[in-house]
């Protein structure tokens, strides 16, 4: 690892501890349907969960913005991301999108698209749609694989259309990299490019969920390595491709994302969950949650709980962090690659090759 | 007043770092800088995926402008 590298790992060290005496609350993610239409092989959500789960009613979300966030924040520097499920399943969601945007608040999604005709999308963007996120796992064959709906890909394309036509939403698409398609990387960039795509993140995907049952969709280690290179070679081209958050890379850090590694869990980010659970991302497991909306105050929450996200410590107590060099840098990874009894499902390092 | 100081040491933490890195020359936007681009890439499960914030300002405007 180079000098500066290294150095700068420090100073990032330095500046996240601050950042976790700060913790300015700058990502709030609301969890605000189950219901999905697509069935997808890699979810992490529990789709048996979600025929009976009914909907957060929004009074109740708004109510948390009014009376415990919004006394304590700028809403201009919180985005607040609707999450799901698939959020385009609530019929309430651009009443819901301009009730935060005249609060002030910029808020986005995550969408696959699917039911995103042009009508929706000029009726979100009127009422504040700020930023937004489309899922595209691959050429046509494989995302309708992955997605599990005839309709998938054409949805996705749709939707990706419809923001490069749109100068001012920041937009990007996310690629979950698998086995089948870790060999296709430059032609679904290709055809990315070709509608007009900028930003594209891809990621792995983890053992869990789903996903921990089939073994097709995850990446072995030279396929993971193949998957940085191939980033790296991508922005050397002047291309903006970026790893997930997830994950110290070592040697790769500063070269593969916009940022050094941090997990900003608890830290700069919070979340509402379906039933009210107060925690971070939302893929986070149930043992870290930290109170829920309809028992707790979350302001009183969010300053006085995430003790176990703001102290990461703990995650040194064992195997495989315990003796790790880069416990500095890292401090244990994501925390949603924790499991319930605190163990950890995946050090990228390690998969780097680089624990040595 | 503490909070105020570690803000503006994390600001100038932020400048070090990305001149120390860079993080080469697809980083358009300046994710450490007084107003941070809240850049937020995320975990492996896309219904649960996070997105970008924008560095947009303070007063924004109004949202007329979408596709006309
Ligand atoms: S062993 Fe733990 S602290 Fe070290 S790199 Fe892996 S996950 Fe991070
Ligand atoms: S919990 Fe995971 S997804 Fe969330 S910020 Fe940390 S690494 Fe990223």
């Amino acid at each position: 690892m180079n000098v500066r590298l290294k150095i700068a790992l420090w100073l990032e060290r330095w500046r996240r501890q601050n950042l976790k005496e700060l913790h300015p609350l700058q990502q709030l993610f609301w969890e605000s349907t189950l219901r999905c239409n697509v069935h997808c092989l890699h979810c992490g959500s529990d789709c048996v969960a979600s025929v009976t789960t009914p909907d957060m009613p929004a009074e109740d979300f708004l109510r948390v913005i009014d009376t415990e966030i919004t006394p304590h924040v700028d809403p201009h520097k919180v985005l607040i991301i609707i999450s799901g499920g698939e959020p385009l399943m609530r019929k309430d969601l651009t009443d819901i999108g301009r009730a935060l945007h005249e609060r002030g608040y910029r808020w986005g999604m995550v969408t696959n698209g699917l039911a995103l005709t042009e009508k929706r999308f000029r009726e979100l963007r009127q009422a504040g749609l700020r930023s937004i996120t489309i899922s595209c796992d691959g050429l046509e064959k494989d995302h309708i694989w992955l997605r599990q709906h005839p309709l998938a890909f054409e949805g996705a394309i749709r939707a990706i259309k419809l923001c490069a036509a749109d100068k001012n939403l920041t937009w990007d698409v996310v690629t979950c990299v698998n086995q089948r398609t870790i060999n296709q990387l430059p032609a679904i960039r290709d055809m990315l490019w070709s509608i007009g795509v900028q930003d594209w993140r891809v990621f792995g995907i983890d053992p869990m969920g789903r996903a921990a049952a089939n073994p097709e969709l995850i990446l072995d280690d030279d396929q993971f390595r193949h998957l940085m290179d191939f980033i790296v070679s991508e922005r050397e081209a002047g291309r903006h491709v970026s790893y997930s958050c997830e994950g110290y890379l070592g040697t790769y850090e500063g070269r593969v994302r916009d940022h050094l590694y941090q997990c900003a869990a608890g830290i700069s980010v919070a979340s509402i969950l379906i039933d009210g659970s107060i925690s971070a991302c939302t893929s986070i497991r149930g043992k870290y949650y930290q109170g829920n909306i309809y028992k707790d105050s979350f302001w009183q929450v969010w300053e006085e709980g995430f003790k176990s996200y703001r102290d990461r410590s703990w995650m040194k107590q064992s195997e495989p962090c315990k003796d790790c060099k880069a416990f500095a840098f890292c401090e244990g990874n994501g925390m949603h690659l924790r499991r319930e009894d605190g163990s950890l499902m995946l050090c990228h390092l390690h998969r780097l090759g680089q624990t040595k | 007043m503490r909070k105020k100081i570690l803000s503006r040491i994390n600001i100038a933490l932020g400048s070090a770092i990305f001149a120390l890195v860079g993080m080469n020359s697809c980083a358009r936007q300046l994710l450490y800088g007084p107003d941070p681009v809240v850049k937020y890439g995320c975990p492996p499960d896309t219904t649960v995926v996070a997105l970008y914030g924008v560095n947009m300002p303070v007063e924004e405007p109004p949202f007329t402008d979408t596709n006309e």
